[in-house]
């Protein structure tokens, strides 16, 4: 059965247009947009598939001032995605207000902090599915001290922040919200640090800014 | 302003950790997502780590 596969929830529709043999289209749903394909099947987990997911999310943002991204894999049936875009309507409006005319910076750290690392259970072949996520939930998680100076640098063009403590699988991350056109002075003001520390990617659509529709 | 170089590492934390859960059966797979994450993440790119130092 034919289901909506979304990439994106938007402020307003542009025409169809096609990324690698995947025509992307507009539903109109509760008053809201999304930016779907229609198909029946999930696509196959692949660096190939999260790249065209991830090409078509940028493309959207380039042509529209607000897009809220999905995660992959959002395949849904159009009643079901209907009814949940009814139900959080103004969580999305809120997001979508939010995002409007602004990209996603990402700063990550290169090393995890020492308490991390040091708390950590390594993951074995041995170990389950459930105590392996449950021995990475107690890691400990704080951010490393320079996650300060970053913050204080860009403290002026950031209209939102999030923070991601790092696990063994991921060091920690910054995200932040700034305007569009603030990109170079956002990179420039994080190059005074001078840390070797620190990688600086974006602009990106707002991935990290999505809101949580889910209780 | 050209594009950004999109690195695998943030390819996989943007649309795998981030971005709005729009279905049910995805909350219900996102621990199994989180272990794609992490295996993708250290098999594929682990760019966190491997990136060269200045």
């Amino acid at each position: 059965m034919e289901a909506l596969y979304v990439f994106a929830l938007t402020g307003h529709t542009i025409s169809p247009f096609v990324v690698a043999e995947h025509r992307v289209e507009f539903a109109d749903l509760s008053g809201l947009h999304a930016a779907v394909e229609r198909r029946s099947e999930l696509p196959a987990m692949s660096e190939s598939s999260l790249r065209t997911q991830h090409d078509i999310v940028t493309r959207l943002s380039e042509s529209i001032d607000a897009v809220v991204p999905a995660r992959f894999g959002a395949l849904v049936d159009e009643r079901e995605l209907r009814e949940i875009l009814a139900a959080r309507r103004q969580v999305i409006q809120d997001a979508l207000t939010l995002v409007r005319g602004r990209v996603q910076m990402t700063v990550r750290f290169r090393e995890a902090p020492e308490s991390i690392r040091r708390s950590t259970t390594p993951a074995s072949a041995a170990m389950s599915g459930t105590a392996y996520l449950e021995a990475r939930r107690s890691a400990t998680r704080t951010m490393p001290a320079l996650a300060a100076d970053v913050a204080r640098a860009v403290a002026d063009l950031a209209i939102a922040a999030r923070a991601e403590a790092g696990t063994e699988a991921s060091a920690p991350a910054l995200y932040h919200l700034i305007g569009r056109d603030c990109v170079p002075r956002y990179t420039g003001a994080l190059s005074v640090l001078k840390s070797p520390e620190l990688r600086v990617s974006g602009p990106w659509p707002p991935f990290a800014f999505a809101p949580d529709l889910w209780p | 302003m050209p594009p950004p170089e999109t690195s695998l590492a943030d390819v996989i934390d943007n649309l795998l950790n981030r971005g709005v859960v729009l279905n049910a059966d995805l909350i219900l797979a996102l621990a199994d997502v989180d272990l794609i994450y992490v295996r993708l993440s250290a098999l594929l790119c682990a760019a966190d780590r491997v990136l060269p130092r200045p």
